[in-house]
């Protein structure tokens, strides 16, 4: 087996004394999908954020290919940079257009020329549909079209790995459609993905893995068609049936 | 001895001097009209002044006409005389007649009896309204003699010469307000009179402009550096460092709890007292921008806590230092929410400028005051508030618009309620909530 693009090993993480998660393994392969479900608080955030140190650890370990993130000493900011996130509630930079949004850090993290990064913006942009809104602001987007622009962001770094956390999350019904049609067509192209979400059908259709989070454990793992159709553990039986 | 003697003969020598001179300027008078002198009672043009003229009479002349020519421009139809004459140390009786050109401008006192001879003559003519223009005029006075006929040239005094200024501006408007009916009908209210003297405002004006550019050179030198100083208090308040965080609170705090005006005594007297000596103008700055410093501290830092973290973490997801984060996303987001605030913060340190009236710095009040101390009048006070006007009330209405387009911006999003200064003008620092709805109406 090839060395996994994400290895969580035995990872804790504790609010004061709220233990959140009691230890969690983990292992996403290059070009995987892994859909992670589970209801509120199970932990699934804290997992994902875990990955790219916007939390950290409390003990365990969490690698990007052969680098620990949680290492004492790692450089955090330069593994992040391979660590492209998108978050529910898009924050993106109000004071800058989509267009500008998707070139800073290329600009001030990887040093792209200004011709360069606006480039690949537009690239970025057209890969998500939005060309002709490069020039508007967060503000006058919807926010589906501000989720896209999030991506196109994230996908600008050229990231090894995307976390998704419930983006669709919220937004209108009829806007997840387009939001996770960008996010199927990413899978397609080879993208190593983590991928929280309520979107079963999306699940179903572009996961590679289902991982099913309760308690702050992995409870239950296994391909779309294992997990949905014969689920093994009461608390994934329960979850599923509540869902569907 | 020797000493008397020697004290004596100075004595003769000294004597012997003063009679010699003394002879010498009598010896003058022999011939013509001598000792001649005029001055005028007023230092500046454009109002009703009085000549003062002096001469003795020659030991042979029996003066019965004087002539003022009086130069183009002087306007003497109002002129009137007076005459005094002293023979030796004894005055005489004049008996004189005044004649007036007011078209070339010529006084003529005519004597009867004639003057006689080695007379002292002082004459006054007085209301004579001079022009505004200011300079040296040259006086000719002519004069005849008792028998002189009138084909005869009178004789001629030369190089009579007196000078004066030419007022400033305000003082002509002042005194041609003087003469306006309205103005009076105005001063008899005795409100109006007390408070808005145009007289009084037209002099405050010009005078009072330079402490207005003092007031505004000092909130414009401190502003700066209280953002600078203000931003890297910011910081270190929100420093994981506790040490570096007390320090920033102990400062904020101390600032912010204690009057400027107390702050102002520390520095200035403080000081002077252990001899450390600047210039009172950067004293001032320093003081200002201290006082700032603390206030636009607070301001910033929750401008900066106002911003949402996911903005921080989207930041930092993306491979970001705290510092890139700050610089390119924190930084420009908090200035437009801090900008209306900030703008309220230099209307306050500019009005704060008047504090240093106590400690002698001519700004804006103290010169008010002292106009106001010299004249009995108010007006001074008036045009002072008008100064500060001029600079506040396009600012309190630049916060408003800026609160309004903040509020636009950030699409519904409520302005973030930063803590404002609270020790002073509410008025000013209405709630942004109800500013943005009143003017969001107003826009439609
Ligand atoms: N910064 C924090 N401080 C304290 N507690 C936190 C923090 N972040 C998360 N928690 C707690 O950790 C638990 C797990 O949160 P987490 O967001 O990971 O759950 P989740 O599975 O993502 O839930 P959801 O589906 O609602 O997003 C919750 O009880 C939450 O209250
Ligand atoms: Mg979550």
């Amino acid at each position: 087996m090839t060395q996994p693009v994400v290895r969580i090993v035995s990872l804790h993480k504790s609010f004061g004394a709220l233990e959140v998660l009691k230890g969690v393994d983990l292992e996403v392969q290059r070009g995987e999908v892994v859909v992670i479900l589970g209801p509120s608080g199970s932990g699934k955030s804290t997992m994902l954020r875990c990955v790219n140190h916007l939390e950290e650890p409390t003990s365990g370990e969490v690698w990007l290919q052969d680098v620990q993130i949680n290492a004492q000493g790692a450089n955090v900011n330069k593994v992040r940079e391979h660590i492209g996130m998108v978050f529910q509630s898009f924050n993106l930079f109000p004071h800058l257009t989509a267009k500008g949004n998707v070139m800073l850090a290329q600009r001030k993290v990887l040093g792209r020329s200004e011709e360069e990064a606006a480039r690949i913006a537009d690239e970025q942009l057209a890969k998500v549909g939005l060309s002709d809104r490069a020039d508007h602001y967060p503000s006058q987007l919807s926010g589906g079209q501000q989720q896209r622009v999030a991506i196109a962001r994230a996908l600008a770094m050229d990231p090894i790995v995307m976390l998704f956390d419930e983006v669709t999350s919220a937004l209108d019904p009829e806007l997840v459609r387009d939001v996770l049609e960008v996010m199927k067509e990413l899978a397609r192209g080879g993208m190593t993905m983590l991928v929280v979400t309520h979107e079963m059908g999306f699940a179903r259709d572009v996961g590679s893995r289902v991982v099913f989070m309760d308690g702050g454990v992995i409870v239950e793992e296994g391909s779309p068609e294992q997990v949905f159709d014969n689920p093994q553990n009461d608390r994934t039986k329960d979850f599923l049936g509540h869902i569907s | 001895m020797f000493d008397l003697t020697r004290k004596y003969r100075q004595g003769t020598l000294l004597s012997v001097l003063v009679i010699f001179l003394l002879l010498l300027t009598l010896a003058a008078p022999a011939f013509a009209m001598s000792g001649g002198k005029v001055t005028v009672d007023r230092d500046t043009g454009g109002q009703l002044t009085r000549f003062t003229f002096a001469a003795t009479t020659g030991a042979d002349e029996t003066v019965s006409r004087i002539d003022f020519l009086f130069p183009e421009g002087f306007e003497v139809s109002k002129a009137r005389v007076d005459v005094t004459l002293l023979e030796g140390l004894k005055r005489i009786d004049a008996i004189y007649e005044r004649r007036i050109d007011p078209q070339t401008g010529v006084v003529t006192v005519l004597f009867d009896p004639a003057v006689p001879p080695g007379s002292n003559l002082f004459m006054q003519i007085r209301e004579v309204m001079t022009p505004i223009a200011g300079g040296t005029y040259v006086l000719p006075v002519e004069y005849r003699l008792l028998g002189d006929s009138a084909e005869t040239t009178p004789r001629a005094i030369d190089g009579l010469s007196f000078k004066y200024k030419t007022p400033p501006r305000e003082e002509v408007i002042s005194r041609w307000l003087d003469g306006q009916g309205w103005v009076t009908t105005w001063n008899n209210v005795k409100f109006l009179n007390l408070f808005l003297k145009p007289q009084q405002f037209v002099r405050a004006v010009p005078l009072l402009f330079a402490g207005w550019l003092m007031s505004l050179a000092l909130v414009l030198s401190a502003f700066p550096i209280s953002i600078i100083g203000g931003l890297g208090t910011a910081f270190m308040k929100m420093s994981k460092v506790p040490p570096v965080r007390w320090l920033a609170s102990i400062y904020i705090n101390v600032i912010r709890g204690t009057p400027l005006f107390l702050q102002i005594f520390v520095v200035f007297i403080g000081l002077r007292t252990t001899g450390l000596r600047f210039p009172d103008f950067v004293s001032a700055i320093v003081v200002l921008a201290f006082n700032s410093s603390a206030y636009l501290a607070e301001i910033f830092r929750a401008g900066i806590q106002s911003i949402s973290k996911g903005q921080f973490e989207a930041a930092s997801s993306l491979g970001m230092s705290y510092w890139q984060a700050m610089r390119y996303v924190i930084i420009p987001q908090t200035v437009r929410r801090v900008l209306p605030t900030m703008t309220s913060e230099f209307i306050l340190l500019f009005k704060d400028t008047a504090l240093f009236a106590a400690v002698g710095i001519f700004e804006l009040m103290l010169r008010s005051q002292n106009f106001v101390s010299r004249s009995g009048n108010l007006t001074a006070y008036v045009v002072a508030a008008l100064y500060y006007l001029i600079i506040t009330i396009p600012l309190i209405n630049l916060v408003g618009r800026l609160e309004v387009k903040l509020a636009q911006s950030e699409h519904g999003v409520a302005a973030p309620t930063i803590k404002r200064r609270d020790r002073r003008t509410p008025a000013l620092l209405s709630g942004p909530d109800f500013d943005t709805t009143a003017a969001k109406h107003e826009s439609r």
